[in-house]
């Protein structure tokens, strides 16, 4: 692999003691003031060179095969997934309604027509046809449907592949409208709009089966696996929220006041009945809950979007970290996002440092609420003084007005 | 030295191009190529923050495609930097996000006080004394590793061969105290 940033090879020789101490000073210095190369050069020397040019070169690769798909791979992938989807759900709809018929043979003979599409893997064809707009339109795809006219054909005995495509009445327009909605399905896999053309999917089903004299709880099937389905392409693209409930374990009561914190920074709090709701908006998926007296548990939230924790109460001892006070100017407007009380339990939570005595920090809170700047004024000693400023800048996002101006929080964090 | 310098200006102007040719043509693979040449520090600066072989190849992949979002809406000057800037926050998030627990020192760049301090006469003058008197506060161990690092242009090896402290030791006296110094000397400004 190519190294065009010239430093990577200067450092390769630094770490390997090829220059002089003169130069090995050059570059220590320029590094000290230089966080990009401070960094290459700490990254370099942590891990063997082995490992890193293994990497390198998997990265390489990753990148070209990324650039040379063009995101065709992602979306084809999804769109074949989803349409294999809704093929399913088509054919338990008509499974479902071929059963109806012939059971109560209520059934009008004109208003389902039936198509057969023997082998699974010529669903993938078609998926793929639909999939591309070049290579097939929807009205050919509707050429090769039975015209209005035609009776009904009886599915087959072995049923599990039947694709069924019916048509309303006999007439042909619906069944285009419902192939529409599938290309519409394929099209906006990968947009928000999934969820909005699942619902219209549903609707025109609903519609579709309106004549079937069970329609109604027919409608409750169709539902019932739109709904699994939207779940598991939620499960895909992420649900809008994350909910849950913490209680103790040992009392089964519900846990109020416990810290939540999905690994995108969205934080919150559980509410007096040990329930939360967070945003889902990142791609990490670690849910962190915490609170002081309980072991802290990490949940991986991949598979879900409601969750329900026992936390177990932690008997040790925990260090007491206090928060004493703060710049108390009139005009302080800068507070946690989380509020006082969930901050000072979150510095109670964090620190497992032994060292008594107490370090003040003094820092600003950037616009986008982050503590920036973070300075000890009196510190402690040096593991003291990292340990506090590492609370303050792992910690909450900050709120008020102050944010992104030069208004300076001063905390005492008092290391008992 | 001068020979890099000038590596790096083609290299930057090299970068301004493909930036420039794939804003026109929207190709990914210019951007890829792009990407690439500056993929070995995107990871280091990855692995120096995650410190995990797995997680680092993955951020690698993440900025890439967060880059593919954002290279059009931002105004990027200079694109080694900016992705730099761009890739240790994403690093930073990830850490801060997953609460690792882990050594991040913020303070790691602050400047010494003579450097870049182009002042004249009087008051250059000054800082020397103010810094002297500075340089005599600090800890012992950390004004003999300053001295020696700026003052007396010795390496990181030198100073362990010299004092017998250790490397990371060495690494921690200078940021520390450099971070002291610049404390006390503005306060003696303000003075």
């Amino acid at each position: 692999m190519k190294n065009s940033h010239p430093d990577i090879l200067l450092i390769r020789k630094y770490l390997k003691g090829e220059l002089s101490a003169h130069e090995m000073h050059m570059l220590e210095k320029r590094a000290q003031e230089d966080p990009l190369l401070m960094d290459m050069m700490i990254g370099m020397e942590s891990g063997n060179e082995e490992m890193h040019e293994t990497n390198l070169s998997v990265i390489d690769q990753l990148i070209r095969q990324r650039v040379s798909n063009k995101q065709r791979g992602k979306v084809v992938a999804w769109r074949a997934w989803l349409i294999a989807a809704s093929v399913v759900l088509v054919a338990v709809v008509s499974l479902w309604i071929f059963r109806t018929s012939k059971n109560d043979g209520l059934l009008d003979q004109e208003t389902l027509v039936f198509q057969d599409t023997p082998a699974k893997g010529e669903d993938t064809n078609r998926a793929s046809i639909e999939v591309s707009p070049k290579q097939s339109d929807s009205s050919q795809l509707i050429a090769a449907l039975p015209s209005k006219k035609s009776p009904a054909v009886t599915a087959p005995p072995n049923k599990p592949k039947v694709l069924s495509r019916s048509a309303i009445k006999g007439e042909n327009t619906p069944s285009k409208s419902i192939d529409r909605q599938e290309v519409e399905i394929t099209a906006q896999a990968d947009s928000p709009g999934l969820m909005a053309s699942t619902d219209a999917k549903q609707r025109t089903i609903q519609h579709k089966l309106s004549p079937v004299p069970s329609a109604e709880s027919l409608y409750t099937n169709v539902t019932a696996q739109a709904n699994s389905i939207s779940k598991r392409a939620a499960i895909l693209r992420k649900p809008n929220a994350i909910k849950g409930m913490v209680k103790d374990k040992e009392t089964d009561q519900p846990l109020p006041g416990v810290n939540v914190l999905l690994a995108d920074k969205a934080m919150g709090v559980t509410d007096s009945n040990g329930r939360f709701s967070l945003p889902h908006s990142s791609d990490s998926t670690q849910l962190a809950v915490s609170m002081a007296g309980y072991e802290r548990q990490q949940i991986n939230m991949r598979a879900r979007d409601s969750v329900l924790i026992a936390l177990e109460p932690n008997n040790t001892s925990l260090n007491e970290v206090m928060v004493v006070g703060y710049n108390a100017k009139a005009k302080q407007t800068l507070k946690p996002a989380i509020g006082w009380e969930a901050y000072k339990k979150y510095l109670h939570i964090n620190n497992i440092y032994g060292n008594s005595g107490k370090v003040t920090v003094i820092f600003q809170v950037d616009t986008e609420g982050n503590p920036i700047n973070i300075r000890v004024i009196r510190g402690l000693d040096e593991d003291a003084n990292q340990q506090a400023i590492k609370l303050i800048y792992t910690g909450s996002r900050w709120i008020g007005e102050g944010r992104g101006s030069n208004e300076e929080v001063k905390l005492d964090v008092n290391f008992h | 030295m001068s020979g890099f310098n000038n590596y790096k200006q083609s290299d930057t102007e090299n970068d301004e191009m493909l930036l420039q040719r794939y804003r026109q043509t929207e190709d990914l693979s210019v951007l890829g190529e792009l990407f690439q040449a500056h993929a070995s520090m995107v990871y280091y600066v990855c692995y120096r923050y995650l410190q995990d072989s797995e997680q680092s190849k993955d951020a690698v992949m993440q900025i890439f495609e967060e880059l593919i979002q954002k290279v059009n809406k931002q105004e990027i000057k200079k694109f080694g930097s900016w992705l730099y800037v761009f890739s240790r926050n994403h690093c930073l998030m990830q850490l801060r996000s997953a609460k690792k627990m882990q050594y991040i020192s913020l303070d790691e760049f602050v400047e010494f006080p003579l450097n870049g301090h182009h002042e004249s006469g009087d008051n250059k003058e000054r800082s020397f004394i103010v810094l002297e008197k500075c340089m005599e506060k600090l800890p012992e161990k950390q004004r003999k590793s300053v001295d020696l690092f700026y003052l007396n242009e010795k390496c990181y090896k030198e100073i362990v061969d010299l004092t017998g402290y250790t490397l990371k030791e060495v690494k921690s006296y200078i940021q520390n105290g450099k971070r002291n110094l610049k404390i006390c000397m503005d306060k003696n400004r303000e003075e």
